[in-house]
């Protein structure tokens, strides 16, 4: 066969232009977070320079980063324990025939996280005020809860549909419960699928801002807060912002390329036969 | 071991209806096979036994005890589903003592079961594999382990056989037998396949969906033997048997059937209009002790052992069996065809419900 050069060449075309535009403002950063204060805002650019890490230990043990760093990691933690603890047994029943209102239930939950987020702050914002969640970590997961449960429950329930009826049937004959029939047989075969949603799940909380900017103060203030943070009154420490930067960008862009091939695998379940 | 019985049971979805007036009395250690072409319920009458199923009216007992509402897992009834339904996380051994597990066995006991059926059905050397790694016969293998080691009160298959090739197919169909014959418990059989329903049944249930029977499912319920040789009624006489019967409508007299222009006596109270059934291996070249009629041959296929000839007739098309004793008609070839009387299936042309001669009453 011909080898199609003109089109292969196009698709890589649009392939590269694509990685070099989203790309590039992260090496951008990268850089300013590498060079020296002087270096990093001349003009013309410098390209080559001597790499310093001053800028991440700056960052990492300036003020509050840290402590947010664990904030975040708290708030993915206890947001996606919430979200799997009630979307697991919430998908197994809404993939069941004899669910009353399951169709109603699920066009519930598409339009429930359609809604904008920021819509739920005022109120909760006065909730949590008064009942003492204000500015802590699980007031944070438990808001999250907004967008991660709907999300949660509409991909465990695409994920459990590949798996065939016939073994929770056979199960049930076995006297198994619908509890045992979750956790020991659906949610094993599921398990990659349940991974990539996890890892979804924790780079929409991770990486959210405007909800943590309301609700939290300093105590429960979250990564992106804190980068938001090294922004000063007078003056804004780019290297160490750049830093800071770079350092919440790495753990989720790691979990990105785990889920990439959870999700091929997670999609690929139904084949297994 | 023990009795199934299904008393007026019906089975309907909104405004189908699926199973209706349904009563049969499974025997204790019987193989019933339930057949019938897709649509007639026979899957749904399973899954109805095992508790999966709901029904809009009737009851079901099992070892004399109404179970109609009970949990599946009370009634104490085994299922091998057509694809098997294996639990792929698990290995082999643990799919078998999944059941047990849950009903908290003591591990000793699980393991000492787990080896004994896994023995008896030929799986010891597969245990730690999960069924991923397994072939087809492997895996049905497993699902029958899996069933074997609970000691159901009854046996439920759903044709277990159909995802498996030809040539396995006949060699499981043997080991099923011998498994029954070896456990003596109660085992029904779901099949489309009429050979699996005659090799294996100890009685074998036919039923046609609601559409083509109107008020009921069950067509027959019998032996191999009299299904075979009385079907009750046409749906019956034209499912079993392959080919399949010949049937031609003709008119009646006051003494018996008008076929080919002949009078054929026949002692019975009659409609005006029956429809008069042979089967293909009861026709003779020439003539027989019964009416005859002309033939041309259509086509021939040479099976080896036999060939089967379809003709054309006055009657319609008529296909015949011929021992490979004979020699193969031609195509085109002009017969006179047999139709020994003692052969000839009579059957209600309104009704479709078999007319026996009053000397068989």
């Amino acid at each position: 066969m011909k080898p199609k050069f003109l089109p292969q060449f196009g698709r890589y075309a649009v392939a590269v232009t694509a990685a070099v535009v989203s790309f590039f403002p992260i090496l951008w950063i990268a850089m300013i977070a590498l060079k020296e204060r002087t270096d990093a805002f001349a003009i013309p650019p410098v390209w080559f320079f001597n790499p310093v890490w001053e800028h991440f230990a700056k960052a990492w043990t300036t003020s509050g980063f840290s402590g947010a760093f664990l904030n975040s990691v708290l708030v993915c933690a206890i947001g996606n324990v919430l979200a799997f603890a009630i979307g697991i047994p919430a998908a197994y029943l809404l993939n069941q025939r004899r669910t009353p209102g399951r169709k109603a239930i699920l066009v519930w939950l598409l339009i429930s996280y359609m809604l904008p987020e920021f819509l739920f702050v005022i109120p909760v914002y006065v909730l949590y005020q008064a009942i003492g969640l204000y500015d802590t970590v699980i007031g944070l997961a438990l808001v999250y809860q907004i967008f991660t449960l709907p999300f949660t429950i509409w991909l465990v329930r695409a994920f459990f549909a590949d798996v065939p009826a016939a073994l929770a049937e056979a199960a049930r004959l076995e006297g198994a419960t619908t509890a045992q029939i979750i956790w020991k047989i659906y949610v094993p075969i599921a398990a990659p699928g349940l991974a990539a949603t996890a890892i979804l799940n924790a780079i929409k909380m991770w990486n959210e801002l405007a909800i943590a900017l309301a609700l939290t103060f300093d105590r429960a203030q979250t990564v992106t807060l804190a980068v938001a943070g090294f922004r000063g009154y007078a003056s804004i420490d780019w290297g160490a912002m750049a830093a800071a930067s770079i350092i919440v960008i790495l753990p989720m862009a790691f979990f990105a390329i785990l889920a990439q091939r959870h999700i091929v695998q997670g999609l690929s379940l139904g084949s297994v036969k | 071991m023990a009795t199934v019985s299904l008393r007026d049971i019906d089975i309907s979805y909104g405004a189908t209806t699926v199973v209706k007036s349904l009563n049969m009395e499974i025997a204790e250690g019987e193989f019933t096979v339930l057949v019938g072409p897709s649509g007639c319920g026979k899957s749904t009458i399973l899954r109805l036994i095992a508790g999966l199923e709901a029904r809009s009216a009737g009851e079901v007992f099992i070892d004399g005890a109404n179970v109609s509402d009970a949990d599946p897992a009370a009634r104490n009834v085994a299922m091998v589903f057509q694809n098997y339904a294996l639990y792929p996380n698990m290995t082999v051994a643990e799919n078998i003592a999944f059941g047990m597990k849950i009903r908290k066995t003591d591990p000793a006991k699980i393991d000492s079961a787990v080896r004994e059926v896994a023995r008896m059905v030929g799986l010891t050397d597969h245990l730690a594999k999960r069924p991923g790694k397994l072939s087809g016969g492997q895996r049905q293998r497993v699902a029958l382990a899996r069933a074997i080691v609970r000691h159901p009160k009854v046996f439920l298959f759903d044709e277990p056989l159909s995802n498996l090739d030809a040539e396995f197919r006949a060699s499981i169909r043997l080991e099923l037998r011998q498994l029954h014959k070896s456990l003596g418990s109660t085992m029904i059989y779901v099949t489309h396949d009429q050979v699996e329903a005659m090799t294996m049944g100890d009685r074998i249930a036919v039923l046609a969906p609601i559409a083509v029977a109107g008020s009921h499912n069950l067509m027959q319920f019998d032996t191999p033997d009299t299904i075979y040789r009385k079907p009750a009624n046409l749906f019956v006489a034209r499912f079993i048997g392959s080919p399949k019967m010949n049937t031609f409508e003709v008119d009646t007299t006051a003494g018996g059937l008008k076929v080919a222009g002949r009078e054929v006596p026949f002692a019975a109270a009659l409609p005006p209009r029956v429809v008069v059934g042979i089967r293909p291996e009861h026709i003779e070249v020439g003539e027989a002790a019964g009416p005859s009629l002309s033939a041309k041959v259509r086509v021939t296929e040479n099976l080896g052992h036999e060939y089967l000839v379809f003709t054309d007739t006055a009657l319609g098309p008529i296909t015949l069996r011929v021992s490979d004793r004979h020699d193969c008609p031609r195509d085109g070839q002009d017969l006179t065809l047999g139709l020994p009387l003692a052969r000839l299936h009579v059957f209600d042309a309104a009704t479709g419900e078999r007319i026996e001669p009053d000397s068989a009453r």
